[in-house]
């Protein structure tokens, strides 16, 4: 596969098994720069297999195989090292999974440590702060900053799993079901928070969902994924107003 | 309160609980009582002199002081600990991380197996094996060249010393430490683990954060690793040397509490205060045992509240 140029992520001809199962069938789609992509589905129909075979966080499951090309920003994943991939993406899970042991500021910080970002305190500092502000969570905890995350709501340490993500400056960033363990409150700041990320900044999101809803709300392309199988996939207008397949139909109106 | 159905099984339980505890306290108590003549007799020098005058005389010509046991006890478990914890925690990460699944599960019953071998095995292998090795490969050769460093500043005449008790120590206590790291490791959620691999970890910056997730843990074992090293007794008695003997150097050889009680226990009926002196030694024993498992399960605890399943 050709890197085209525009878009932030391709994926061609995927396939993963996983102890001989067949979890993703022959998937392929493309999604330009700075847009939010929702993958869209039932519970158990593939999708976090989906995003975790574009990071390649799949290499830590047991006998799980993987087939297909997954291009992020030209760089093809499958012929890299995993971590320098993972380095271009950040990833938020769908429990808040903050190290417990680690202090707020910590929590951000240890990812530009890790990748050598940064090359002083202050600018460390200043990267924290930003990568809170983008996760509209400064506001809430800067007088606190050296605190164990336990200490924050749930929604709150979600937000700050978005800071840690956002604090490696990724170009694609996954989103495993973010708000699916959070209150609504927080549910729509998270939500903001990703609008106002693609407005400011050379970011394209994928955003893993289970409700309709959100992936209308929030997307611009709808990816519909049923039994591993990519279903429909277009701009989030289209599939709303008029799905094509009667999956997608039924998916919406919420009867499967 | 009990429901009224459950109460004949409570009670049919109680007494076993209760006889447990009994006899712990029993133990305990014994120890104190037996002490005392000896603690009353020597006071405080009992632990900081080095003296061991037996005779059969009469009590007023014994004098004992247990700082060279008390020494050794510490040095061996301390050598044993440092030894220990570096392969436990590479061992675990090695086994969960890199090995095939298979190979894991093999070795992990491998090294299960070697914490429950009858220590006297260890204490042969030790004395026959690792000694005579220890002594013409590392301890000479080091003292050939290295002299001028106090550790390694003595000749070592026969191998059996400070450091061959340690590393003998190191060797039983490591599957007892793989054992509660491991336990420990494999109660860290999957999701931290795919946070730090999603932040671009390197497998070197993944275990180090991985560790400091385990921390507690890790204290843990090396608290009931020293507990373990400290009271163990037939192997070390093999390898010790059995000498009363305070050095820096760690090719003399010389003594530790349980190795000094398993080498003199059958005659010190014959000595005015030799036995109550020895159950001082396992008071200490005791003591520090009970003060390493608190901290120990304080420690175990806390890793099970951040990872609480």
């Amino acid at each position: 596969m050709i890197e085209e140029k525009g878009y932030a992520l391709q994926i061609e001809g995927l396939n993963v098994w996983i102890r001989g199962k067949h979890i993703i069938k022959n998937v392929g789609l493309k999604v330009p720069k700075r847009r939010i992509l929702a993958v869209m589905g039932p519970s158990g129909s593939g999708k976090s297999t989906l995003l975790r075979a574009i990071n390649r966080l799949i290499d830590l499951i047991p006998e799980s195989k993987v087939e297909g090309k997954v291009l992020v920003y030209g760089t093809d994943v499958y012929s890299e090292d995993p971590y320098r991939v993972r380095r271009l993406m950040g990833m938020v899970f769908q429990t808040p999974n903050p190290f417990p042991n680690m202090s707020i500021y910590e929590n951000v910080a240890i990812g530009p440590k890790l990748n050598r970002l940064v090359r002083s305190k202050d600018e460390l500092n200043e990267l924290v702060r930003w990568a809170l502000e983008k996760a509209m969570l400064w506001d809430e905890v800067k007088g606190r900053l050296d605190d164990l995350p336990h200490r924050l709501s749930g929604g709150q340490q979600q937000r700050l799993c978005l800071a840690r993500a956002l604090a490696l400056k990724p170009k694609l960033l996954l989103l495993d079901e973010p708000t699916g363990n959070v209150d609504p409150v927080n549910a729509v700041k998270i939500e903001e928070a990703l609008r106002s990320l693609l407005r400011d900044l050379e970011i394209t999101i994928v955003l893993v969902t289970h409700t309709p809803h959100q992936a209308v709300r929030i997307s611009d392309y709808i990816a519909f994924i049923y039994m591993g199988e990519l279903v429909e996939f277009g701009l989030t207008d289209t599939i709303a107003l008029n799905p094509r397949h009667e999956l997608t139909v039924k998916f919406l109106r919420g009867e499967v | 309160m009990i429901p009224k159905v459950d109460r004949g099984f409570f009670l049919t339980l109680l007494p076993f609980a209760a006889v447990i505890f009994a006899l712990f306290a029993l133990l305990a108590y014994v120890l104190a009582y037996e002490s005392w003549p000896a603690l009353e007799r020597f006071g405080i020098s009992l632990f900081t002199e080095n003296v061991w005058k037996p005779s059969e005389r009469g009590v007023e010509f014994v004098k004992y002081g247990l700082l060279a046991p008390l020494y050794g006890t510490l040095v061996t478990s301390l050598i044993a600990a440092a030894v220990a914890l570096p392969l436990s925690v590479a061992t675990v990460f090695f086994m969960e991380e890199m090995a095939p699944y298979r190979i894991k599960e093999f070795f992990s019953s491998v090294i299960d197996l070697m914490a429950g071998l009858p220590t006297i095995i260890y204490g042969l292998w030790g004395l026959e094996v690792m000694v005579p090795i220890l002594r013409s490969w590392v301890m000479s050769p080091l003292h050939e060249h290295l002299d001028f460093i106090p550790p390694f500043a003595c000749d070592p005449l026969s191998g059996a010393s400070f450091l061959a008790a340690g590393l003998l120590l190191a060797v039983m206590i490591i599957p007892f430490m793989h054992g509660v790291i491991k336990e420990a490791y494999r109660q860290v959620p999957r999701t931290y683990r795919e946070a730090a691999l999603s932040l671009g970890a390197t497998r070197y910056e993944y275990f180090r954060i991985m560790v400091s997730l385990i921390r507690p843990a890790i204290i843990a074992a090396v608290l009931l690793g020293l507990g373990r090293a400290a009271s163990e007794t037939v192997a070390v008695a093999l390898v010790v040397g059995n000498a009363f003997n305070i050095s820096p150097c760690l090719f003399a050889p010389g003594y530790t509490i349980s190795s000094l009680i398993a080498n003199q226990f059958t005659e010190a009926s014959f000595f005015p205060l030799m036995e109550n002196v020895m159950f001082a030694g396992s008071l200490v024993l005791l003591a520090l045992g009970m003060l390493f498992s608190g901290i120990g399960v304080v420690m175990m605890r806390r890793v099970r509240e951040l990872y609480g399943r």
